[in-house]
Parts: C-alpha cells; structure tokens; sequence
C-alpha cells in the first residue's frame, strides 16, 4: 500500500511547516501550496487523502478550492479539514468541510485528527 | 300700554260702571216712587171731583125732599089745586136753586106735573116727550112714588146728563101712605162742570158714551175695570189724566169723568233726579281723581321707578347699582329682594370673572395652543400663543372660525374633526400633523375633547395642539445617534474579530513549533529543557483561549456563533479537560479531579468544542481562587433527556452580593482579589452565553470559606434542547 498523500494549502511558511510535519508524523507524504492556483493544479494531477484547507489565503479565497473539490467527482473521497480563524466563515462552510479547526490549531491535535482519519483508509 | 294708563283705566271704568249702575237703580225707584206718588195723588183728585158731584146730588135730594115731605105738597096731591103750582114753582124757584126739571107723578106712576126751565136763558122751556119717556118709564124713579125710600143719581137724557133726586111726597110729618113722587134734576152742563171744577179747584171734564174720544182716553177706558175703577195716565211731560166712570141710577156706566193735573210730582222727582246725577258725576269725578292720584303716589310712580332702574342697570350691565326704592310694603321689598338678587348677581359674575380670568391664566400657560370652541367650531376664547400665531389679539380670535384663519382644505379638515369630537361626544387625537414647508416646517400633535353640559351633550370642545418639532428633530438625532453607535459596535466587533484572527496565526506558530520541540521531532530534549518547553506551550495555549475568548464573545454580541454538533464520550471530555489543566493544578499544588457518575450516558451528542471550553472555563477559573485543597469535574446524568457537569472547588467562595455578578462580562472575584489572578474576566460571562446557547442553564452554589459548586445542565442532544 502507497504513503497516503497529503495537501497543505497555507501560505503562512510558519503553519504550512507545522501542518506539514504534523501530517507527516500521522503518517502522510505531504506536498504544501501557498496559492489556490498551485493547489488547483496539484489537484488536477493527484487525488489526496486529506486537505487542509487555509480560507484566508493572499489572492484567492480557500472556498473557491473548497467549491472546486466538492464539483470535482474525481475527488469526492477526499477528506477536506478548514484550517481558519475566521470562526464566522469556517461556520459558514462547515457544511461543506468534513472538518474544521479555529486557529491556533495545536499540532497534537492536528496530528491526532490526521492519524486517526489515516486508519479510515 | 304702561301700568299707569292700564290702572287709571280701570279707575275711570270702576267709577263709570258704579255711577252708571248706582243711577239706573236711583232714577228706576225714584221715578217709580214719584210716579206711584202722582197716581195716588190724581186718584184722590179724582175722588174728590166724584165727591164734589155726590154733594150736588145730596143737596138736590136735600132740596126734593124739602118740596116732597110737605103737607101742601101732600094735599096737592089730592086736591090738585092749581094754585100750589103758582105759588111753589115759579121760574125763579128753578132759577134759585139751579132746577131744570120738576114733575109729580101719582102712586100710578102718571104725571101729575112737569115744569122745564133754562137756566141759561132764565126762561120756562117745553118738556119734550124724551125727557117725559125717560121719566116715566124708569122704574128707578118710580119706585118712592109706591114706598117710602127715595132715588139719587144721573140719568142719561139725549140732552145731556141729568142730576135727579126722586122723594116720596109724605106729610110734613114725614108720614104717609105716599102719595106719589117728587122729582127734581138738573142738567150737567158745562157751566155745571166748570162750576164743579172752581168748587173743587180741579180742571174737570166729563165725556159721553159715543163721543168720540182721543187716544188717550181710549186706552184708559180699555184699562177701567171694577177691579180699577179710577185710571190715571201722563198725557205729557206736564199733563197727567185721571179718568172714572160715574154710573146713572141704574148702575150703567155714562158718564166719563176727566181730572187734568199739573204733572208737578213728577216734575219734582225730575228735577231731583237730576240734581242727583250732577252731584253723583261730580262727586265720581272728585273720588275717581283721588283715587288715581293716590294711586300714582303710593303705587304707580313708585313701580315706574323701580322699572326705570331696573332698565338702567340692564342696559349698563352694571351689577354694581342698586335700585334706590324704599318703603314697608311689597314694592319695598321687592325694591329690597331685587337689591338682593342683584348682590348675589354681582357675586356670581364677580366669581365667573375670576374664573374665567383662571381659565385663560392656564391656557396661557399651557405650552401648546389650547382654544376652546363651540358646537358650531367658533372659538370662544384661545391662549396668547395660539393667537400670537394667528398675529391677532385674543378679542378678534373669539367668535371666528378656522375658515377666517386657515386655507380652506386645512379649515376643512379641521372642521370635520370638531365634527367627530362633538357629534360622537369623543376624544380625537392627530398624533402627528406636520404644518407648512421645510426648513419652516412645524409638527403638532394635537388633541380635541368634547366639552359636555350636564346632560352629557357636548356643547363645544378643548383643543390642545403641542409643537413637537423639537422632539420630533430630537428623536431624529437619537436614530441618528443610535445608528452610529451600533456601527461603532460593529466596527468594534469587527476590529476584535480582525485583531484576533491576526492574533492566532502567530499564537499557532509558536505553540506548533513548540509541540513540534516537545514531541523530539527536533531532536530529543535535555531534561532541564523539558519544563520551560512545557510552560511555553501552556501559556500559549492560555494566550491562545484568551483569543478565542475575545473573539467568540464578539461572535456572542453579533449573534453569529454557530454549534458544530456531533457525538462525543463523556469519559472523553473529562480526560481532555483533565490533560489540558492538570498542569495548572499541578502548579498549585491542587489536586484535579475526573468524575464520570455511573449514572452518565455513554454518549453525548453535542458541539464537544463548546462544551469542553464551557468546562474548562470553570476548571481553570476553580483553580485560579483556589489555593489548597481540589479541583472536582463530574458528569453525571440527570433525566433522560439532560446531563449536568458540576466544577467544585474548597475556594474561597463567592460573597452572595457578588454571586449575581459572577456572569456579567468583565467581573473578576473581589475588589482585593483583583490584580492577582490573570484573566479578561470574560470567561463566566461567555460560558453562560455558550450554555445558554446550547439549551442549557449554569447554577453557581457558593459557601464563603467552604468553596463554590458551579452546575452546568446540559441537553443530551440539540432536539432536546426545547423540552427543557
């Protein structure tokens, strides 16, 4: 069986790092974006397991990858976690989401989500 | 007509009507009583002119008798000596004693002798067969020539009325047998009349049967009777008449006699009757005039005063007067009742003054327009603001209507709303009535009540119109107020949420890379960097709530927090709280402990974020104002429907003023306690805003020295949450 893959859309280097190695410690191979466009074609090319998902990011709004993943049938097993700070939004999109964590977003508990969706797999 | 002529009529008409009636009845019973004097007066002439007649004939038979009971007459009568005629009946015999006849009859009743003479011519006129006839054939005057008794009386001769006197011829002795009758007559001529009437000083006349008689005299023999036997009749003013029938020997009515007289009786009560009337109207005139002028005096002139003041003080409106008329009687005291009622009059309007005086005084100083008016929309009276904004004084404003002052289609509208108020007898409000044009423009708010009489009928209303303008731009700049302070909260809440967000990223950075340290992913550690790695991350993750805190108390404000429901174990629950405490129990030297009832349901459904920061809210909170002893966190269930989470500590406790105080925002313990714990105090404050949020309740039971239990209730699942 493959290394489980991950996506980790953040363009804050600092949490895009800690994301990545709490990812990596549950057990996932991981590629990080900072843009939705650099997401979006990632996606075209792999279907991940999970996705954690920024919604602030600096040019595109992260519901727009959301909205993109959830049209895209091809990716409909994939586990999509709201990484925000924005409690209103992620309530807005938490429909939609199959998960979502307020920032600050411990890496213990990222760690634990991740390693737990893994053995879903 | 005044009183004055009305009573000097009724003066004039009294005294009239007594006189006319007290003359009637005097000229009715003296003319009665002369008339009745006059009639007896003229029945006893006429007696008198009938007796003087009756002495005529007692004389004739006096003188008969004197021939007839004489012995030469006596033996005449055998011997019928003619020398006895001779000597005994010359002419002058007749002529002497005023004889017309005398003739002798025997006992056989033949005639013996019979000698006529005219007296008037003093010579002897033959006896004419008549007057032979009615002698002889009279049984009446043959009757002495058989008996002793003798005849007196008249007799009626075509010639005229005839005196006779029959004797029976008897000795001088006066003793018989009779031998036969003397008789003796005389004519009743005018001359005998008027001699008869000089005698008796009467004017006389005497009337035969078969004359013909004037009116007068008709009409009184039709009134003879034996019932009446003398009938006395006025002819003129200066005439009366009395009339009787004489009878003739044989009792047959012959002769009328008339006896004229002066009317001087009635004359008399004529002239007394009318010294009568002239002393009667003067003295009507004399007690009529003083009696009016008594009248005037003490009455009329007295009224006429009274009246005049009366109207004086009427038309001067002037209550002040008083009418000046004195006395002890009723126009005294009406004068006095008047005076009276007039003080009670100036009284009254005096105390109508001064209310009125009052109840422009408080119209004045109402602040609004205020007016009263009257059933037919007149004002009767307005305050000074009302007519300063009509710009005309209060005088000219009364008795007006709304069409002399306004456009006709406002004076309209006005109209129909007095119409309202006095017709249905309700009260009528325009709560708001915006007059002329911006930036002029000003609003009223206006009230009409119906002004009732005591019968319940409105006869007129109160209107009371206040100028809201000002409050009205004043609650404008409230909304306006009020809109910019709820976008200054916005903008707040807003800048909380930015400032939190931008908050978190770092806070997550720091405690990743912290975590990341820890889990030796960097390497393993040196055991003296363990704990300061430890506190590293443990106030981070403090920072981190405080955050959070900050940002959902704002999510709270702007009603935006959402639950995020799922299933979760409550063993769970009370092992993540214990981990995520237990380092700050620990550094109090305060044991931190789980409980999970027995009684507990297996799994809750619920947002286990919200509930987990509900919990450890109260824990760390029970940790901060506890110093010694434990902290204890039990879930247990209550129905089947609830579970409850109880925080107990051996605190302090909370003072029962403050425990109301405890969920308010920005309370933190008390006054000495501030400034030692660490904390926004927003913490209590959020937990019973989430709690309440999720259909649950907080109850805090406190005991001061002994610890505080706070008891969350909670709904096993968001459908039960309305069953509570």
């Amino acid at each position: 069986m493959n290394t489980p893959q991950a996506l980790v859309v953040e363009d804050d280097r600092d949490l895009s790092l800690i994301f990545s190695q709490a990812l990596r410690s549950a057990g996932f191979a991981v590629e990080t974006v900072n843009t939705a466009i650099d997401a979006i074609t990632w996606l075209t090319d792999f279907i991940p397991q999970v996705v954690t998902l920024d919604l602030h990011l600096q040019q595109t709004k992260g519901d727009e990858i959301l909205r993109y993943i959830r049209a895209e049938p091809r990716l409909a097993q994939v586990n999509v976690i709201l990484t925000t700070a924005d409690a209103a939004m992620a309530d807005a999109l938490s429909d939609q989401a199959d998960y979502v964590l307020i920032k600050p977003i411990s890496f213990t508990q990222l760690r634990d989500l991740t390693a737990r969706l893994k053995t879903l797999f | 007509m005044s009183l004055r002529v009305k009573s000097l009529l009724v003066a004039a008409l009294t005294t009239v009507i007594l006189l006319v009636t007290f003359l009637v009845f005097t000229r009715f019973i003296l003319t009665n009583s002369y008339t009745q004097l006059e009639q007896k007066d003229t029945t006893a002439h006429v007696e008198r002119a009938v007796n003087a007649l009756t002495n005529d004939l007692a004389t004739l038979s006096r003188t008969a008798n004197d021939y007839a009971a004489w012995d030469d007459t006596y033996n005449f009568m055998e011997s019928r000596d003619p020398a006895y005629l001779e000597t005994n009946y010359p002419d002058a015999t007749f002529i002497n004693s005023r004889l017309n006849l005398v003739t002798l009859v025997d006992t056989q009743g033949n005639i013996v002798f019979a000698k006529a003479v005219d007296l008037e011519q003093g010579q002897e006129i033959p006896v004419t067969p008549e007057m032979l006839d009615a002698v002889s054939h009279n049984q009446a005057l043959l009757r002495p020539a058989q008996s002793l008794s003798s005849t007196v009386g008249l007799l009626r001769l075509p010639t005229g009325p005839l005196l006779v006197a029959v004797q029976p011829i008897l000795t001088g002795n006066g003793t018989g047998p009779t031998h036969g009758a003397l008789l003796m007559g005389r004519t009743l001529t005018a001359d005998e009349i008027k001699r008869l009437g000089e005698v008796t000083q009467l004017t006389l006349a005497i009337q035969l049967p078969g004359e013909a008689l004037p009116p007068e005299a008709q009409a009184a023999v039709t009134a003879l009777s034996a019932q009446q036997p003398i009938v006395v009749r006025p002819v003129n003013e200066q005439l009366v008449q009395g009339y009787t029938w004489l009878t003739d020997i044989n009792d047959q009515p012959v002769f009328l006699l008339r006896v004229d007289r002066a009317r001087d009786i009635y004359q008399q009560g004529q002239a007394t009757l009318s010294y009568l009337v002239l002393v009667l109207v003067l003295g009507g005139l004399i007690i009529g005039s003083v009696l009016a002028w008594m009248l005037q005096r003490t009455v009329i002139s007295r009224l006429g005063r009274l009246n005049r003041e009366v109207q004086v003080i009427g038309a001067s409106s002037d209550l002040s007067q008083r009418v000046s008329l004195q006395g002890q009687d009723e126009l005294g005291s009406l004068a006095a009742e008047m005076n009276r009622m007039l003080g009670s009059l100036e009284n009254t309007q005096r105390l109508l003054r001064q209310r009125e005086r009052e109840a422009i005084t408080l119209l004045d100083s109402i602040p609004a327009y205020a007016f009263f008016k009257d059933a037919a929309g007149r004002y009767v009276v307005a305050n000074q603001k009302f007519c300063e904004t009509l710009q005309r004084t209060r005088e000219e404003v009364a008795g007006k209507t709304d069409y002399d002052f306004y456009p006709p289609e406002r004076a309209e509208r006005y109209r129909i709303d007095d119409f309202y108020v006095t017709e249905r007898g309700e009260t009528y409000e325009v709560s708001e009535e915006t007059i002329g044009q911006e930036p002029n423009a000003i609003v009223l708010a206006t009230k009409k009540v119906p002004l009732k009489d005591e019968s319940g009928q409105a006869i007129g209303l109160i209107g009371l119109a206040f100028d809201i303008t000002d409050r009205k731009r004043a609650a404008q700049e409230l909304a306006v107020a009020r809109d910019q302070a709820l976008a200054a909260l916005r903008f707040k809440s807003q800048l909380l949420a930015n400032v939190s967000h931008d908050l978190r990223t770092p806070i997550g950075a720091i405690l990743g890379f912290a975590e990341m340290l820890q889990s030796g992913i960097y390497g393993p550690l040196l055991e003296q960097q363990v704990e300061p790695l430890a506190r590293i991350i443990m106030n981070s993750q403090q920072l981190g709530r405080l955050v959070s805190d900050l940002l959902d108390q704002a999510r709270l404000d702007a009603g935006k927090l959402m639950l995020r429901c799922g299933p979760f174990a409550p063993t769970e629950l009370i092992e993540s709280i214990k981990a995520s405490a237990g380092l700050n129990a620990r550094d109090k030297a305060i044991e931190l402990i789980g409980v999970v009832d027995p009684n507990a349901p297996l799994e809750i459904t619920g947002d286990y974020e919200r509930v987990h920061q509900v919990v450890l809210n109260l824990v760390d909170n029970a940790i901060r104002f506890t110093d010694k002893g434990s902290v204890t966190v039990r879930l247990s269930g209550v129905d089947a429907t609830h579970y409850a989470i109880q925080v107990s500590d051996t605190g302090r406790g909370i003072v029962v003023d403050e425990q109301a105080l405890v969920f308010e925002a920005f309370q933190q313990g008390s006054v000495q306690a501030q400034g030692r714990y660490k904390g926004l105090g927003l913490g209590l404050s959020i937990v019973k805003q989430l709690v309440a949020l999720m259909g649950g309740e907080v109850k805090l039971d406190s005991q001061v020295g002994q610890g505080t239990t706070f008891t969350v209730v909670l709904p096993l699942s968001p459908e039960t949450k309305e069953q509570r």
